[in-house]
């Protein structure tokens, strides 16, 4: 009798841990047994490192398969938009990485978001373009499923005319203002966004009430005021960077919002051209 | 202080008290029943098996407890274990089996990590022939499957 399949599925998984690969790809077709172990194991985190094994992924990726993947990481220069509107079925993703592509269409990104809007927990969309139709995806994702982590960094939303046209994320924050639904986003990155301006932030404010973390480096356009009411607003705040805002650029301006909110420990700005770290333990 | 324990097949084993309490199952049923001179029931354990995972024991009496479960599984199988673990494959399972029901987690490595070796860099065919597994998938079942995981085999 074949002794290996004496193994109940803790040991199966612990074995299959243990192996790489390119041995699991033969394992999984051993016996029916196997199968479904291995195949959970490959495609939990597929390591797309050669363009070879990206195009090839994509060219044998199915419904079933796509299920199985949770954390995924493309590549910028390598992903196409025929390839990624393929990635319809990943229901169980929860971490996306995919920046730097302003060659995909907010339309192919729409394809893979609707896909995982509740099982996505972590998302990196920095530098690229985006819709009003992906910002009422990424809301749903936050306010009824566990989008946690949003970097948004040098982000563009179309349709606009120029990249400093104001946005205020009313269809991103909407989502949460009823009744029954919270935002559960804890970390948001929109360093170098030119579109935030004191509006946005005051949508911020309302609906973000669990924001831990947030980085509005390089944007231009906040005045102190507006940040000062952010701050006040979030009481879960714990860091915020506001490093090249030129409204907050001497240590008294952060020295004030610090204490605005006694659950905020960190305070990044610039005075001079230097970035500094204001910490609470070390000056309150 | 001594510990008796009994296996499956009724065979009385009396082990220094250190050595059964490397397995987390009887160290919980020591500290739960306090100083009695009954015996532990084992009925998953021959006496073959106990005899091995004794051995075993009282070899690896004085090792570090390593709770980092990454460094356990990267850490190669040492020379002794390697001898240790030249057994028929019956035996071999009986072993990996009985340290996942005593819960002795650095037997259980060792006997995962044999297994892992006999597997890797093998064929699937390879890996029916070694462990005498029938296979079970339809010709077109095995060929999907091969193209799903194209991208995969792959170095």
């Amino acid at each position: 009798m074949g002794h290996l399949n004496r193994l109940p599925l803790e040991l199966m998984q612990i074995l299959i841990d243990l192996l790489d690969v390119a041995s699991l790809c033969q394992l999984s077709r051993v016996n029916q047994r196997w199968y479904e172990p291995c195949m959970n194991q490959i495609y939990d985190s597929p390591l797309l490192t050669t363009k070879k094994k990206h195009d090839s992924f994509f060219e044998c990726t199915n419904e079933r398969t796509q299920r199985l993947v949770r954390r995924l990481h493309l590549k910028s220069t390598w992903i196409t938009n025929a390839q990624l509107q393929q990635l319809k079925h990943c229901h169980r993703l929860s971490r996306l990485q995919l920046d730097h592509c302003p060659h995909l269409l907010p339309s192919s990104l729409d394809l893979v978001i609707s896909g995982c809007v509740m099982s996505i927990q972590h998302m990196s969309l920095a530098n690229n373009q985006l819709s009003q139709s992906t910002l009422r995806l990424l809301g749903l994702a936050s306010a009824n499923g566990q989008l946690r982590y949003l970097d948004l960094r040098n982000t563009m939303i179309r349709p606009c005319g120029a990249i400093d046209a104001s946005h205020h994320l009313d269809a991103l924050l909407l989502p949460g203002w009823g009744l029954f639904y919270r935002h559960s986003l804890a970390h948001l990155d929109l360093s170098y966004c030119n579109w935030v301006d004191d509006t946005t932030l005051a949508n911020l404010a309302q609906a973000l009430p669990l924001l831990q973390f947030i980085s509005l480096r390089w944007c231009q356009r906040l005045s102190d005021k507006a940040v000062g009411h952010l701050i006040q607003q979030l009481k879960h705040l714990n860091m915020i960077d506001l490093c090249f805002v030129s409204s907050i650029n001497r240590h008294s301006n952060a020295h004030r919002l610090l204490r605005l909110n006694p659950w905020l420990q960190k305070i990044g700005f610039t005075f001079e051209c230097k970035s500094i770290w204001l910490q609470r333990n070390k000056v309150l | 202080m001594s510990v008796r324990l009994l296996s499956s097949d009724s065979e009385d084993f009396t082990v220094a008290k250190e050595v059964a309490e490397r397995s987390m199952l009887i160290k919980n049923m020591l500290e739960d029943v306090g100083d009695n001179d009954n015996p532990i029931p084992l009925p998953n354990v021959t006496a073959k098996i106990l005899r091995k995972v004794i051995e075993w024991c009282e070899h690896h009496l004085g090792d570090p407890v390593t709770n980092d479960e990454n460094e356990r599984r990267n850490t190669e199988i040492d020379e002794w274990d390697q001898k240790f673990m030249e057994v028929d494959q019956e035996t071999l399972f009986d072993i990996i089996l009985a340290a996942n029901y005593l819960d002795i987690k650095p037997l259980l490595d060792v006997g995962c990590k044999t297994v892992a070796n006999m597997i890797k860099g093998k064929t699937a065919e390879e890996i029916r022939k070694i462990f005498n597994i029938v296979n079970d998938l339809t010709p077109e079942e095995e060929a999907q499957i091969r193209k799903e995981n194209e991208w995969a085999e792959d170095r």
